[in-house]
């Protein structure tokens, strides 16, 4: 059994075991210093409480096996600043905000803001560079929920030269004032978020879900948002309840999310779990998510911020995550505008979510909307409604249903016209599948590129629930679907196997190049 | 809203207004003529002869935002309920134009607002493109490159007076659309500040000719016209005020002479 040290700082490890599982593994002890730290049955695990420049010996150790001993010197550590020092009381009624956006401000270079057992009433903390945060266990920044006291981030303050212009806010794809998150960066760096604690937006039907889709003085925050921020990390916390997206880093770099607990009721509108909005460099590893929407979305603008800016959402990794409930595991769209590139899903769980990969794309997306390099690899699905989605007739906004937009009919190719080009699924298990096995639909006038589905087992429940595959005009709920594919230049079948459907398993047409291998 | 209550407003404004080509040369006896024109009910005579509701509706908005009478916002309300309640069918593009498709600059200026408006509230916002793309091709067709006004007829030189037609329809648009279709609402913003910027351009020239130009061209109903356009955008947030202090007070100031 070996395993991997994947972060280290001054109070924290994060250990990942190494092809043991997916997400969980077989209930395996962690050792350290000789003494049994945790029982566990999770592959990537933190361990937490650890002092500063110290070394640990690490091992873990099974009925039948034991790993060698791995010793770990954690880093140095100049200064702790506990909250309560600063005045917060975090007894649930006081508003503290201001007295942990103090030991924030004050926390030097290698210091450690504190945040004690308690919760702690606040409507936004500002991150600074420079800075690590520890939440301790049963630590809970609890989100006050009245609007009418978090700050405004607005989405364009146009520059005095008036030739450019600041973008702080963002909805939904669009530069627009929203509230500030409960947790803001905003143009910062070098940021450590990490302990046992929880972040609790406090959401509910009574409050920010109430009449979602309206804009009341702004639109609604997120829980944690990171606008032009770089190398930033969060580790071991749970984050719940949020407004609308959970985490949200825009046009931000080298992000890592390590052993998260991300969690919304499954009726909760807009609360996607984790959305890197035109971000490079992302890992997300052994995150946890159930949730009410789409568990990873990866975005990239909608049509003005994509023709803008023109930055993708590019080489992002996600690994060792476990995703219950929710409309997608992972999505792709449909604020892409500015593309999609270089994404690595592997080693993942995904229970009982409607869609594993959903890409959701359509015509007036644009040129830029280029979705490439996608690779899914070693994953299981458990009553996963569809396994893989690829629609490009989504019908989003108010043309959605446009004839330009659903028709199946061939569209001359101009600076509207969206790309899809490589998508590998490799080694993927998926039982007690419901509407169908797969749903790829291309534009006829801009073929998926290719398609590879190596190694790829899929099978349906035996009470299957109907759905609707993919969210495209005339398409109706299905059960026990084989695998369709239409407008694709090449589609490789190596190994695949669709066993329990009704009808053909595999439903081709208009596949330029079909290559199917047993 | 389209309605709504604005700075002129409320201050009870009584500047004259001129109107884009339909209606609006009520000069000082404004309320008198708009009274002749009116039935008991408050709805215009001449909305008989005049199939454009919407460009009347739009009109009695203007009104009622120079003179503050509440009058004119019943009005305005009034052809709100008409064109906006008319059961299943889908009101189109042709539907706001008084002469269809052939509608000239005029036309669209008056039109549009309402137009967007309806669409914003009742339609989805669907055609939202079409209303885009039609002052798109109105920039494309009537916009002189040479001195950044509008003109009035194609490959005609701009004018001061058409360009705060345009800026003050623009305006209208951008309070009712929403910005949720982002590209769409910053297409109408860019439109606007450019054409701002060819206004603010041509009236801080010191030039004779364009003193002359700005006393030939620019009646009292264009000042207020620019005024209200210009506070208005200030207010939703599209143009920074601090840019355009002097282009207020300039208006205020001709109006000032003017009187």
């Amino acid at each position: 059994m070996k395993f991997d040290v994947i972060y280290k700082s001054a109070r924290t490890i994060v250990l990942e075991l190494k092809q043991q599982g997916k997400y969980y593994t077989e209930d395996y002890e962690l050792y350290v210093n000789g003494s049994l730290y945790v029982s566990s049955n999770k592959v990537v695990q933190s361990i937490h409480g650890l002092k500063p420049d110290t070394t640990y010996e690490i091992y873990t150790k099974r009925a039948d096996s034991q790993s060698e001993i791995l010793s770990v010197t954690t880093e140095k550590e100049f200064v702790t600043l506990n909250v309560r020092a600063f005045g917060a009381k975090g007894d649930g009624i006081h508003d503290d905000t201001t007295f942990i956006q103090c030991a924030i401000q004050a926390c030097p270079e290698n210091g450690r803001v504190y945040i004690p057992k308690g919760t702690y009433k606040i409507t936004t903390l500002f991150l600074k560079s420079n800075l690590k945060i520890e939440l301790e266990k049963e630590a809970t920044l609890s989100a006050i929920t009245d609007r009418n006291q978090f700050p405004i981030l607005p989405g364009v303050i146009q520059s005095y030269d008036e030739t450019e212009e600041l973008n702080l806010g963002t909805w939904e794809g669009n530069p627009l004032d929203c509230f500030a998150a409960v947790i803001t960066g905003l143009g910062v760096s070098n940021v450590e978020i990490t302990g046992e604690g929880t972040i609790d937006g406090c959401a509910s039907k009574e409050n920010w879900w109430d009449n979602p889709k309206i804009r009341r003085i702004a639109w609604r925050p997120r829980l944690i948002f990171l606008n032009h921020c770089e190398h930033i990390t969060l580790q071991g916390i749970t984050v719940k309840n949020s407004p609308s997206w959970n985490i949200h880093p825009y046009f931000s770099d080298h992000l890592r999310f390590l052993d998260l607990k991300i969690l919304n009721p499954k009726d909760s509108p807009n609360t996607d779990g984790l959305d890197p909005e035109s971000c490079h460099n992302v890992e997300i590893v052994g995150v946890y998510f159930s949730l009410g929407d789409d568990c990873i979305a990866i975005k990239s603008g909608k049509i003005y911020m994509g023709a803008k800016h023109k930055r993708a959402s590019e080489n992002i990794e996600i690994r060792q995550c476990c995703m219950r409930d929710g409309h997608g595991s992972i999505t792709i769209g449909s604020e892409m505008a500015g593309g999609a590139k270089n994404i690595t899903v592997k080693e993942c769980r995904f229970l009982s979510t409607d869609r594993g990969l959903r890409i959701k794309t359509r015509r007036g997306r644009g040129k830029d909307a280029i979705i490439d390099g996608i690779l899914f690899e070693d994953i299981i699905m458990d009553h996963v409604m569809t396994p893989v989605v690829i629609n490009s007739f989504y019908f989003c906004d108010p043309d959605g249903h446009s004839e330009y937009v659903q028709s199946k009919n061939w569209y001359p190719v101009d600076d509207r016209t969206p790309y899809i080009g490589e998508l590998v699924f490799r080694n993927l298990e998926c039982t007690n599948c419901h509407a169908a096995a797969a749903y790829m639909y291309g534009l006829p006038e801009q073929k998926i590129k290719k398609v590879v589905f190596d190694h790829v087992n899929i099978s349906f429940a035996e009470n299957p629930t109907a759905g609707v595959p993919a969210m495209m005009d005339g398409v109706d709920e299905t059960t026990r679907l084989g695998l369709f594919a239409n407008n694709l230049e090449q589609l490789v079948l190596s190994k695949v196997t669709v066993e329990g459907q009704e009808g053909e398993a595999f439903l081709t047409s208009n596949i330029d190049n079909l290559q199917k291998k047993a | 809203m389209l309605i709504r209550e604005c700075d002129s407003a409320r201050s009870g404004n009584r500047d004259t207004m001129k109107g884009n080509g339909i209606i609006m040369n009520v000069g000082s006896n404004k309320e008198k003529a708009f009274g002749q024109n009116a039935n008991e009910d408050n709805t215009l005579k001449v909305w008989e002869a005049n199939p454009s509701g919407a460009a009347m509706k739009e009109m009695m908005n203007v009104l009622y935002r120079v003179s503050g009478n509440e009058r004119y916002q019943d009005s305005a309300k009034y052809y709100e309920e008409l064109y906006c309640n008319r059961g299943n069918k889908n009101l189109d593009f042709a539907d706001f134009m008084i002469r269809g498709e052939q509608a000239d600059y005029d036309e669209l200026c008056m039109s549009m607002p309402f137009f967007i408006f309806y669409e914003t509230q009742y339609n989805k916002k669907e055609k939202y493109n079409e209303i885009v793309k039609q002052f798109r091709s109105l920039r494309e067709d009537y916009y002189d490159k040479t001195n950044c006004l509008y003109s009035l007829k194609k490959d005609e030189e701009g004018n001061i007076s058409n360009s705060v037609k345009v800026l003050f329809a623009l305006s209208e648009m951008l309070m009712n659309t929403s910005e949720e279709i982002y590209e769409n609402y910053r297409s109408l913003i860019d439109l606007y500040r450019e054409t701002l910027k060819g206004i603010v351009s041509f009236t801080g020239r010191n030039s004779e000719g364009a003193v002359k130009a700005i006393e030939s061209e620019m009646d009292e109903s264009d000042e207020v016209m620019l005024r209200t356009s210009v506070k208005d955008a200030i207010q939703m947030g599209i143009i920074l005020s601090e840019k355009y202090e002097t282009l207020l007070k300039n208006s205020e100031e001709r109006s000032q002479e003017e009187l």
